[in-house]
């Protein structure tokens, strides 16, 4: 079937309706400017482009992608390292987890004899200025912490006696560094 | 599309691509245009890393270009990406640029196949943010024709119809919508078109008969 030349006459004229359709008003003022800026921008150097860490064209993971994803061989040996890679890891966190909760540190007895509740000895901290509570918001409330009956042979009180000595309470400066305690932790005591 | 206030400064090469639109051709003004330098001469400097030359380059190309894109998608902010990306693509490519064909058909095809790749991409989730019509449009003599016998609120029913005209567009398959693109509405040559979509110029032909049989299909209660 071959068409007269005026079949589409009507559609040609519709067709160029299209013609009038603009972009925004002095959209090609900038056009050719922010082409330019972008060809800089990728000359000079956008770190990580210029590494060839982007996924722009040729880049090494853009490579790296198109190997694997021409080779499914390689896809699946790399995707069964990976997994194998958190298998192995999950192993041995449970192995150490398990270690961990099935003896726990037992601490020299003489230091069981002398230790007291740890909120006894932070007290002090309530009085040191929070730096929290000085800057942008005045009317935050640090969070209570009720104190629980730990274990006498958690590490963090271990943390927290070795630490207790080393602090000045009136001041809540550190007497070593002369810093001041950066965190104040209010400890609400039953 | 109308060409605006850069390229109304440079009929002669419009003239000499054979391809911009009559509606640009009529509201020509006279104004003596500035020396044009040689397109192979400005390509060359750009290989040379003359940003300036390039600059040039892309300012004698964007609006076709972008007019091509933005037909093809229908959607200004993709035509924008697009547009641009073809001219950083074409700048970095340069030095691969052989001089077989005018750089005008060259970053075309780059510009044409970016697109078709991206709508490959895009697929489903098609989205138009039609460009504005120009003022210009109220007095297309084809178009009162072709609106005002049906309606007389032509305003509303002209929105109406860029929409429906561009949704049945955008129902066409790439090929061919990019054949009623680049020859009905931009008017370039079969030959052209030919070179742009590296095939020959009975695939063209058979191209632009069966997509404008499908558009009138769509368009049929426009066209009656």
């Amino acid at each position: 079937m071959s068409p007269i030349p005026d079949d589409f006459e009507q559609l040609r004229r519709l067709l160029a309706l299209k013609r009038h359709e603009q972009p925004p008003p002095g959209y090609f003022h900038g056009f050719s400017r922010q082409v330019i800026v972008r060809i800089k921008a990728g000359e000079l150097g956008d770190p990580v482009e210029a590494a060839g860490w982007s996924f722009g064209g040729g880049s090494l993971l853009q490579r790296i992608w198109a190997t694997l994803d021409a080779r499914p061989v390689l896809a699946g040996a790399f995707g069964v390292a990976v997994c194998g890679f958190f298998v192995v890891g999950a192993l041995l966190s449970d192995n150490t987890g398990t270690a961990i909760a099935g003896n726990p540190p037992t601490p020299p007895p003489g230091r069981i004899a002398q230790a007291s509740p740890f909120w006894e000895e932070a007290k002090f901290d309530t009085e040191a200025p929070s730096l929290i509570g000085v800057g942008g918001l005045p009317n935050y409330q640090p969070p209570a912490i009720a104190p629980t009956t730990s274990p006498s042979g958690s590490l963090f009180e271990e943390i927290r006696r070795a630490q207790s000595p080393r602090m000045s309470p009136q001041s809540g400066l550190s007497p070593q560094s002369g810093m001041p305690t950066a965190v104040s932790v209010s400890f609400s005591n039953p | 599309m109308i060409m605006t206030e850069p390229a109304r400064r440079k009929p002669a090469d419009e003239q000499a691509q054979g391809s911009a639109p009559r509606a640009a051709r009529r509201d020509e003004e006279q104004v003596p245009a500035p020396p044009q330098i040689d397109e192979m001469e400005l390509v060359k400097r750009a290989r040379d890393g003359d940003l300036e030359s390039y600059d040039e380059l892309v300012k004698r190309y964007q609006e076709r270009i972008y007019a091509t894109v933005y037909h093809m998608t229908s959607n200004h902010e993709d035509a924008n990406d697009l547009a641009q990306e073809a001219f950083i693509k074409a700048f970095h490519a340069l030095k691969s640029f052989k001089g077989g064909s005018s750089f005008y058909t060259w970053v075309y095809r780059i510009a044409v196949n970016k697109t078709i790749n991206f709508l490959k991409q895009r697929k489903n989730k098609a989205q138009m943010s039609l460009d504005d019509l120009d003022f210009n449009v109220e007095h297309n003599p084809d178009l009162i024709a072709l609106i005002s016998d049906k309606t007389p609120r032509r305003e509303v029913n002209l929105a109406e119809l860029q929409e429906k005209l561009n949704g049945a567009m955008q129902k066409l398959s790439e090929p061919h919508r990019l054949v009623v693109t680049l020859h009905d509405v931009q008017g370039l040559s079969h030959e052209e078109i030919a070179k742009i979509m590296d095939c020959n110029i009975g695939t063209v032909r058979s191209r632009l008969f069966y997509a404008r049989q499908q558009l009138q299909a769509y368009l049929s209660d426009y066209l009656k």
